[in-house]
């Protein structure tokens, strides 16, 4: 993967988001570090410069994902970027300076005859602080929407950042466009949102090794266990597995379905089972909010959670599997089928 | 830890193109004994046939009769293997281990003597390394080699030696002196070597690879001495570095899970489906990083911790996808049922819980990662 960039923004990342500090509740995008993010033309990475964008691969922009998880940048970074991306790939002009977020929940948007829009956007993260909505509408149709436009139902997720739910009703459309699906964009969005979750594992793992080789009872630091080491193992595991499939994913901007719904059931089990054995490593602090552990876990939550029911998801996987001639090929092989209903 | 992702190229696909077409027809369904995985069936003949297609010492230079190929093209080979259950188990020992430490420790003379023999799929090898008390603590291995008159003589007992009565040799380790690690050393001691008595164990599937070996004042010259005197724990730890890092810590279910896919039980199942789709999402996660492992290994490098740290993940997790399986039976799976695919489920079942244990328990595994981790 491209280590360039995440040398390149290391400094950056740690100014805007200290490892050192209590990881705090987030707020409007206004107060977080988003406007030195989008100065740097961060939120436009994997956008071709030809069309307003930053440039850079899709593996730098899996990079740029992976090191917001382990900071835990509280800033809409796979909702941006794939916002943008997915208007670009519609035909449609992009606005540089604009802030832009995407639904992760149930959505339904109408485009009227006059070019109008109705609907609801459910969970858009920082929905009522950004500039523009990126949505597909229900015929298929790629709509940019201002957020100011819509009335908004508060809310937040279960790391305490704003994901707000949209409701617009007739009004004008900032632009249509056709080019991308909402398969498309789902299934970008999910491979970026595993990335978050490698770089949070990455950064639990490291958290946990320093606290275990820290903290003393009976007379020595808790890492000299053996029933410690097994919880410190099982996280290095989930995060180098993570990692792996993050990195795996990162190879090939044409995200295969089935693939992407194998990572995404991996990591979504694995993000559980690393935040279990981190809080039980750490005892009562990691339960507290001065201490930088629920900062991740609770965003292991958010990012693992949306985008379809794991064993619905798994049912697919396994129905695929059994109309394929071979269930070792599906493992081995290059060449991927369709994901089954 | 870091574990780089890649994928097969075109002139590796060609191979596994080869190897499948290859494979179709030696091993049609019905012909062969199925197996789970590295306890295949021992199948002299099949392991002829194998090493004369170049596909056994892969990874040993041509100059010895190997194939001067890479452990990647090693892997493409054994994942064909182990998804048909194939009877790996005549020459798996020798082409996953033996021959590889022989290159690397091994005299010219036995370079010679050896390895295009086990390239050629004729020679079986078995690790006598584990002892009545040493187990999990292998550096408490008593059985001695002691230098008397230019010859070694050998007195004490191996336990737990896979296929040791139909190998051609046994690869042991031996206290050679006091010193805890400095004070083992190898030797190679072929079949047939006076002394030296061979007893099945009866496996709790009732079969009879598992054996005792006796060593009562066996003697044997210095040339059947693998590397230097002490030098033994250090070559021991090589090879079961290569023993633990390979897709064999997650295939043995493959031949079963294989043919659950395909049946009815799958097709008309939601619940099925649900289970078997967890199981290949992991199962394609953890393809991907033996793959990774192996292009380590090609690249000169052997990843102790990241091995092991794939095999205690991937070993458990092969016993969670047959506990997966298993409940969607319904009843009982038979040993000894006409249906061959009942039978290889019942053996699973008896058999899977030494898939955490073979080759280094889980716990001493996350021995070697934790202490790994705290190196880096
Ligand atoms: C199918 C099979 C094939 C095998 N083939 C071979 C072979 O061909 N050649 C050969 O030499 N050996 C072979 N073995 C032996 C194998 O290497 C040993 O079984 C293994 O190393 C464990 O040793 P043990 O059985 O003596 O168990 P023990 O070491 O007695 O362990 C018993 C339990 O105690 C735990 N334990 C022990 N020490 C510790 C510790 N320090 N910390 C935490 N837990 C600990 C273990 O994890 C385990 O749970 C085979 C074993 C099996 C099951």
């Amino acid at each position: 993967m491209t280590s360039d960039l995440t040398a390149a923004l290391g400094d950056f990342f740690a100014a805007a988001w200290p490892t050192d500090a209590p990881i705090g509740e987030s707020g409007p995008l206004a107060e977080t570090p988003w406007p030195l993010f989008a100065d740097l033309g961060l939120h436009l990475v994997g956008v071709p410069e030809d069309r307003e964008g930053s440039g850079g691969t899709f593996a730098d922009l899996m990079a740029l994902a992976t090191l917001a998880g382990r900071h835990a940048s509280d800033i809409p970074v796979v909702e941006a970027t794939t916002g943008a991306w997915a208007l670009v790939e519609a035909g449609l002009p992009l606005q540089p300076m604009a802030s832009i977020s995407i639904p992760v929940g149930a959505s339904s948007l109408t485009i009227h005859d006059d070019q109008t829009v109705s609907g609801i956007l459910a969970d858009v993260p920082w929905g009522s602080t950004v500039d523009l909505v990126v949505a597909i509408a229900d015929d298929g149709r790629t709509v940019v929407v201002k957020a100011r436009d819509a009335t908004v139902r508060h809310g937040v997720d279960l790391a305490g950042q704003p994901r707000d739910t949209l409701t617009f009703s007739q009004v004008a459309a900032v632009a249509i466009g056709a080019g991308t699906s909402a398969d498309h964009v789902r299934r970008r969005a999910v491979a970026l949102r595993v990335a978050l979750v490698a770089g949070a594992l990455q950064a639990i793992s490291a958290l946990t090794r320093r606290y275990v080789s820290e903290r003393v009872q009976f007379g020595k630091p808790i890492g000299a266990f053996q029933a410690v080491q097994a919880h410190v193992v099982q996280i290095e595991q989930m995060a180098v597995m993570c990692t792996a499939v993050a990195d795996r994913l990162a190879l090939d901007d044409d995200l295969k379905d089935v693939d992407v719904a194998a990572a995404q059931l991996v990591t979504a089990e694995n993000a559980l089972v690393a935040a279990r054995a981190a809080h039980q490593a750490h005892g009562a602090i990691g339960m507290t909010q001065e201490y930088r552990l629920q900062g991740y876990t609770r965003r292991l939550h958010t990012w693992t959670g949306d985008f379809g029911e794991p064993i619905d998801l798994s049912r697919r996987l396994g129905n695929t599997a059994a109309h394929e001639p071979s269930f070792a090929r599906l493992i081995l092989d290059h060449d991927r089928p369709e994901l089954l209903p | 830890m870091n574990l780089v992702p890649t994928t097969l190229t075109a002139e590796e696909r060609a191979l596994q193109a080869d190897v499948r077409a290859y494979l179709d027809e030696r091993l049609a369904p019905g012909t062969y004994p199925l197996g789970l995985g590295m306890a295949g069936a021992v199948d002299a003949d099949f392991s002829r046939d194998l090493g004369s297609q170049g596909w056994i010492g892969m990874a040993l230079p041509a100059e010895y009769g190997g194939g001067g190929r890479t452990a990647v093209e090693r892997q493409i080979v054994v994942e064909e293997l182990l998804t048909r259950g194939a009877p790996v188990g005549f020459h798996w020992t020798a082409d996953r281990q033996s021959g590889l430490n022989i290159f690397h420790n091994g005299t010219e003379e036995q370079r010679r003597e050896l390895l295009p023999g086990i390239s050629r799929g004729e020679l079986s090898f078995a690790i006598g390394m584990s002892e009545p008390d040493a187990g999990s603590d292998l550096a408490a291995v008593r059985s001695r080699a002691v230098l008397e008159d230019g010859t070694w003589r050998i007195d004490g007992t191996k336990i737990w030696t896979s296929n040791a009565t139909t190998a051609t040799h046994l690869l042991c380790l031996f206290r050679t002196s006091e010193g805890r690690h400095d004070g083992l050393t190898q030797f190679i001691v072929p079949q047939g070597t006076p002394g030296m008595t061979i007893a099945p164990i009866p496996f709790i599937d009732g079969t009879r690879h598992f054996c005792e070996v006796s060593f009562d004042g066996v003697r044997l010259p210095d040339s059947a001495r693998l590397g230097a005197v002490g030098a033994g724990w250090g070559q021991n730890t090589s090879e079961l570095a290569l023993e633990r890092g390979g897709v064999d810590r997650w295939m043995s279910m493959m031949p079963l899970l294989e043919h659950w896919a395909r049946s009815a039980d799958v097709r008309d199942s939601v619940p099925a489906q649900i289970d078997l789709g967890r199981i290949l999402a992991r199962l394609w996660v953890y393809r991907g990083m033996s793959l990774s492992i192996a292009r380590l290994v090609d690249s000169g490098v052997f990843p102790v911790v990241e091995a092991a740290l794939v095999k205690e993940m991937a070993t458990q997790f092969e016993q969670e996808s047959l506990s997966l399986v298993r409940r969607h039976y319904g009843r009982t799976p038979a040993l000894t049922s006409d249906d061959p695919w009942e039978a290889l489920l019942a053996q699973a079942i008896l058999v899977g819980p030494s898939w955490t244990l073979r080759g280094g328990t889980t716990e001493i595994l996350r021995t070697v990662i934790s202490k790994g981790l705290i190196k880096r």
